[in-house]
Parts: C-alpha cells; sequence; structure tokens
C-alpha cells in the first residue's frame, strides 16, 4: 500500500471514530507518528460536522413546502384513482359548484370572475377557481389550470401594483408563486406526460416507458409554459415605470420571483423524474 | 432500516402517510446539505422542493439494495445542484443570507455556531467541486465512505483520497482567513 493510501485509511479510521463519539487525542494515541497532520484535519471536520448539525430551514419555509409536497402527494395520488372514483368526485363538486351559482347568482358569479384583490367578490372567485381545479381529472389538466390562474395573477398583480399598495402586491405574488408551484409539482409526478406507473403492493418495477403520446402531453404543456413565461414576465416590466415608487421593490421582487417560478415549473416538465442508477 | 425499507415499499403502493413520513424524516438533512453546497438560503429552499418532488414522481423507480433511501435522495439533490450550477452559473456559491440557528438551546452559542457554518460554507466556496460534494456528503450529512462513494459514482479509495484533500484545502484557507 502506497504511503497517501495508508494515511488516507488512517484518516479515515480516525473520522469514523469521531463520527461515533471519540476523541480527537484517543485517535491521535492510536496513530502517534502521524499525529501532527492528523490534528488540524480532524478538527476541521469536528468544525464543519458541529456546526451544520445546528442550521434548520426557515419554520415559514418547512410549513409551505410541507403543504406543497402534501397537495403534490394527494395530486399525485388522485390521479391514480380509477375513473369511477373521480366521475364520483367530479359529480360531487360540479353539484357543489352549482349550489354556489344558485345562492350566489349567475350574474353575480360573472362579475366575480373579473374581480380585483381589492374587491368584494374577489374571495368567490377564488372559491370558483378552488371548483375549477378539484374538477380537473388529470396532473396535466390540473397544471394547465394553474398555468392561466397565474394569468389571472399577474393582471391582478399589475392591477394593484398601479393602485399603488404594495401589501396587495406581495399578497397576490404569493398565491402567483404557489400556482407556478403547483405547476413544477404536477409536473414532477408525470413520466414523460403520464403519471409514473403505479408500483404494485411490494413489487419494484421500473418507471413506466415513455410513451410517444405522453411525450406530446408533455411538450404541449412546456409550449404553454413557455409563452405564459415570457409574455406575463414582460407584461410585469413594462408596469414598473407606470407605478409609484413606493410599491416598485416589490413589483422587482415579484418579477424575480415569477420568473424563477416559471422556470422552475418548465425545469420540472422538461427533465424526466429521476432513474434509480444503481 | 428495515422500517424505512418498508415506508419506502408503501409510499411506491401510493401510501401517501408513507409518503409524508419519509418526507418529515429526510426534509431537514436535504436542506442541510443544499444549503452547504449553495451557501444561499433562497435557492437552497427552491432547491430542497425541488428534490421532494422529482422523488416523489420517480418514487417507483427506486429499488431497495439495502442503500439507505437517504443516500438515493442525496443523489437527487447532487443532480439538482449540479443542474442549479448550470443554469445559474454566476451565482456564488458563498452568498449566505440568514440560514436558521433552531430557537431552543444556548443562543449566543446558537449564533456561534452559525458563524462558524457561514465561515465554512464560504471558505467551501473556494474549494473544487468534488472536494465540496464529499466535504457536504461527509461531515453535513454524515454518509460513510461507502454511501459517499455511491451519491459520487466514485471508487471508496478515491473518496477517502478526495477526503484528504477536501479537508487540507479547507482547514489551509480558514487558517488564511480566507473566507
Amino acid at each position: 500500500m502506497k504511503q497517501s493510501d495508508r494515511f488516507n485509511e488512517i484518516l479515515n479510521e480516525c473520522l469514523e471514530e469521531l463520527a461515533r463519539g471519540q476523541s480527537i487525542e484517543a485517535c491521535l494515541e492510536k496513530h502517534p507518528e502521524q499525529a501532527e497532520s492528523l490534528r488540524p484535519l480532524l478538527e476541521t471536520a469536528l468544525v464543519t460536522r458541529r456546526a451544520s448539525s445546528t442550521i434548520r430551514p426557515r419554520a415559514d419555509f418547512r410549513e409551505r413546502a410541507r403543504l406543497q409536497f402534501r397537495a403534490a402527494i394527494r395530486s399525485s395520488l388522485t390521479a391514480r384513482e380509477p375513473r369511477r372514483f373521480h366521475l364520483r368526485f367530479g359529480m360531487a363538486v360540479a353539484v357543489a359548484l352549482t349550489l354556489v351559482v344558485l345562492i350566489c347568482g349567475v350574474s353575480t358569479m360573472a362579475a366575480a370572475s373579473n374581480s380585483m384583490p381589492d374587491q368584494p367578490l374577489y374571495p368567490v372567485k377564488l372559491a370558483s377557481e378552488q371548483a375549477k381545479i378539484a374538477l380537473a381529472s388529470s396532473p396535466i389538466k390540473k397544471a394547465e389550470v394553474y398555468v392561466r390562474l397565474a394569468d389571472l395573477r399577474v393582471d391582478e398583480i399589475v392591477y394593484v401594483a398601479v393602485k399603488g399598495d404594495p401589501r396587495w402586491v406581495d399578497a397576490v405574488a404569493q398565491r402567483l408563486k404557489e400556482h407556478l408551484d403547483m405547476v413544477a409539482a404536477l409536473a414532477a409526478t408525470m413520466t414523460n406526460g403520464k403519471m409514473a406507473a403505479p408500483a404494485d403492493s411490494g413489487a419494484f418495477r421500473p418507471s413506466a416507458a415513455p410513451t410517444a403520446r405522453g411525450s406530446e402531453t408533455r411538450d404541449r404543456l412546456k409550449v404553454i409554459v413557455q409563452q405564459r413565461a415570457e409574455r406575463n414576465t414582460e407584461k410585469l416590466k413594462e408596469t414598473v415605470s407606470r407605478v409609484p415608487l413606493t410599491v416598485r421593490p416589490s413589483l422587482n421582487r415579484t418579477i424575480d420571483q415569477t420568473s424563477a417560478g416559471y422556470l422552475r415549473a418548465l425545469r420540472s416538465i422538461e427533465r424526466p423524474p429521476e432513474r434509480d442508477e444503481r | 432500516m428495515h422500517d424505512e425499507e418498508s415506508l419506502v415499499r408503501r409510499a411506491q403502493a401510493r401510501d401517501a402517510d408513507a409518503f409524508a413520513q419519509l418526507y418529515e424524516a429526510h426534509f431537514e438533512k436535504v436542506y442541510r446539505y443544499v444549503a452547504m453546497r449553495l451557501g444561499n438560503e433562497m435557492e437552497a429552499e427552491d432547491v430542497t422542493q425541488e428534490v421532494f418532488l422529482k422523488a416523489l414522481g420517480s418514487i417507483s423507480s427506486f429499488r431497495w439494495k439495502g442503500v439507505p433511501f437517504l443516500a438515493w435522495l442525496y443523489r437527487i439533490a447532487r443532480n439538482q445542484v449540479i443542474d442549479h450550477y448550470r443554469e445559474k452559473p454566476k451565482t456564488p456559491p458563498v452568498s449566505i443570507t440568514g440560514l436558521q440557528v433552531p430557537e431552543e438551546g444556548n443562543p449566543v452559542e446558537m449564533a456561534e455556531e452559525k458563524n462558524e457554518f457561514e465561515r465554512i460554507v464560504k471558505a467551501a466556496g473556494k474549494l473544487t467541486d468534488a472536494q465540496r460534494e464529499v466535504i457536504a456528503l461527509r461531515f453535513v450529512s454524515d454518509l460513510s465512505i461507502a454511501e459517499t462513494a455511491r451519491v459520487m459514482g466514485r471508487s471508496e479509495g478515491a473518496v477517502k483520497a478526495l477526503q484528504h484533500s477536501a479537508l487540507t484545502a479547507l482547514r489551509k484557507i480558514m487558517a488564511a482567513g480566507g473566507t
């Protein structure tokens, strides 16, 4: 064994012992001839391990990420349920939607669909959007709904930004981010356009082979998102010069966040899921 | 390990609770690894989310071969980090912004540890990509040499040599105050 290989072995042995709670001194005693070279390396490893163990994700990010992941799980699993379930669920949502329309009235619903965040009917608009999402029967259709909702959010951001209220800009921008995150999440649950093949209980089999039709579906979503990304980012940029100075920081943040959101969505659509290469 | 294998099997069989449990068990570890690699809180958050969404979409392709599920997640995380750098090559890996420490414990000690971590991440930003990778996997994620070799696609001997060179370089940079 070469001398350098021998040292690498000893260093690794000491690192493993440190990881098991042994002290640096105990290790150096075993290897006095290498102690001088070993000590600084072991100290560096120890400091790195100790310092990194204190790092945590932000609480609000952790919560947001958890909610998004659970939503992605639900979308993924719902789309794998038998068609009959979809019909039953779709029927229930349709009935609920009909009731909302009956209660609110058709004219109210029509007015709500054009309402803006600072207007009284805006909550009705958001509720009807939730129904549209629930009615979408597959991840690809849900993703398309979210893409369309993102368009609406961009229009609303332009509206509230021009009116000069940065709080509204931030609030709607957060909703826009969530829509784009959902597009990314839904795309991640597809293998070349179709849902990942459900694994039979206990059986480990590779992902479904890509299909021409599945690939086309993914490509179609990609084109839609690409177009919207360019158009909506441009729309937001053009608005900057028309808004009060107090709103510009919020709007600029929104532009960056929106570009990043569309990019994440596109990245998720473009890349097929990871495969186990081991 | 047996429990995790059972969880993974259930997740592959479309059990939402199992998915959620795997997520909760590994979220923080993956975040910490990504934060070390990227050195930027916001980017670490985005990439961590992408890792789990990617894992959700491809869990049916995971095959249990005695290697922890976490090693598979790290492999996805590693690829996501590489892709991230490919798309944003100009983002410096050293711009730490407000990484969080837990609220429990001695606040002064925690603040010191956080500063120390930021110093390490900055110093690690001057290492080669492979050196930074081995530091993150071995001393931030606590993977064994065998697991690290799996994630990096190298032999155990190569990883031991890389570990040596990475610690030596990191030590030198930190001693020179080059952080």
